[in-house]
């Protein structure tokens, strides 16, 4: 078959007019992969605003103030990192040229996995002691210096010790869950979008 | 409203390709059913925002392939060979020599890699290399390589089953 009996048969088939349920359409109910990452993102940016909210509410109620601060520039931070993912998804369109597009929802879900490894080296450290630290300071009022005396437990090397083992321990279980539930539901997809944009991407010369 | 007329009318003269885009990235009814409702979807919502600085065909086929490619395909149920039960075929030709040979080239692209069904189904459009070239976003040299490549493929498929 030549080249132009090839594209004579593709167009000479004409599928019958077909419409879509437009109420759907109007609606914009969608189950494109980008809807999926910018819900994901929004609720995650959400629940970290309210968390945020009511763990510094707490602080100020238990009149913590330097953890209050403390708190407070962390989790900025973490909601300003959410706030450019958000962005991110956001920015990308279905009316860019496909491996633009391709490339684009490709580095979001490669970011989706950065945010979890982010979240667990960076920001869970940074969150156990700070919560261990109110933690101290709620126990020590509680059961008096006797029980638990004013930061002893940070001029003991071993208590230290302890402490980056637990961190590192829960990092590693939790990585490899992750990465796990990651693989699961988008593994397969960023190797076929990667997939496709290598094959699109190519050099070939001509024959 | 008058938008949303506006939009009807415009799906109804550009579902023919919608329907064969779809078609090629999709094993089952169902799965067709959800594409084409998703890129219709994408369609209307960038239908304000097209200002007509690219042509109208080579944005439709943008958002058509863009959703098309990237949509997370459900686990394959019993999927079916290419039916064509939407094909209307011409009166004055074999019908049904015709509707397999149709069936046979849907069947063969559905062979090729991903990324190469939407190269071969630009050229079998009748596209140019430059429009081609514009909607994948490669270099007309690439396109010209990639097309030959493809159809020496496809036409081998389609040969040797």
């Amino acid at each position: 078959m030549d080249d132009q009996e090839l594209k004579s048969l593709w167009q000479s088939e004409s599928p019958k007019k077909q419409q879509p349920n437009l109420e759907k359409t109007f609606k914009g109910k969608s189950i494109g992969i980008l809807e999926k990452l910018q819900k994901t993102v929004k609720w995650e940016h959400y629940v970290n605003i309210i968390m945020s909210v009511l763990l510094v509410g707490f602080l100020c109620y238990e009149q913590k103030w330097w953890h209050a601060i403390g708190f407070s520039a962390f989790l900025l931070g973490v909601i300003l990192y959410y706030k450019n993912l958000y962005d991110k998804v956001n920015n990308i369109t279905y009316t860019e040229n496909v491996v633009e597009y391709l490339t684009d929802t490709y580095s979001t879900l490669k970011d989706f996995e950065k945010r979890y490894i982010i979240g667990l080296i960076v920001i869970f450290p940074i969150a156990y002691a700070l919560g261990f630290d109110v933690g101290y300071d709620v126990g020590h009022q509680l059961h008096g210096s006797e029980k638990i005396p004013e930061r002893a437990f940070f001029a003991e090397p071993k208590e230290w010790m302890f402490f980056i083992v637990v961190n590192l321990i829960t990092i590693a279980i939790t990585a490899a869950i992750t990465h796990f539930i990651f693989q699961f539901f988008y593994g397969k997809h960023i190797k076929k979008i990667k997939g496709m944009i290598d094959t699109l991407q190519s050099s070939e010369t001509m024959e | 409203m008058e938008h949303q007329k506006k939009f009807k009318v415009f799906i109804e003269e550009h579902s023919a390709i919608i329907i064969k885009i779809c078609r090629i990235y999709t094993d089952d009814e169902q799965e067709f059913e959800d594409y084409f409702q998703e890129v219709t979807l994408q369609l209307w919502r960038s239908f304000h925002s097209f200002r007509g600085d690219a042509k109208i065909s080579t944005w439709v086929y943008r958002i058509a392939l863009n959703v098309c490619m990237s949509q997370i395909r459900k686990k394959k149920r019993n999927v079916q060979t290419t039916t064509l039960e939407n094909v209307q075929v011409a009166a004055d030709y074999d019908a049904k020599e015709k509707e397999e040979k149709v069936a046979l080239l849907y069947r063969s692209i559905k062979q090729l890699k991903e990324a190469e069904r939407a190269l071969i189904l630009l050229y079998l459009e009748d596209k140019s290399y430059k429009e081609i070239a514009e909607i994948l976003g490669l270099t007309i040299t690439n396109v010209g390589a990639k097309v030959n490549r493809i159809k020496t493929k496809l036409k081998n498929i389609m040969t040797n089953g």
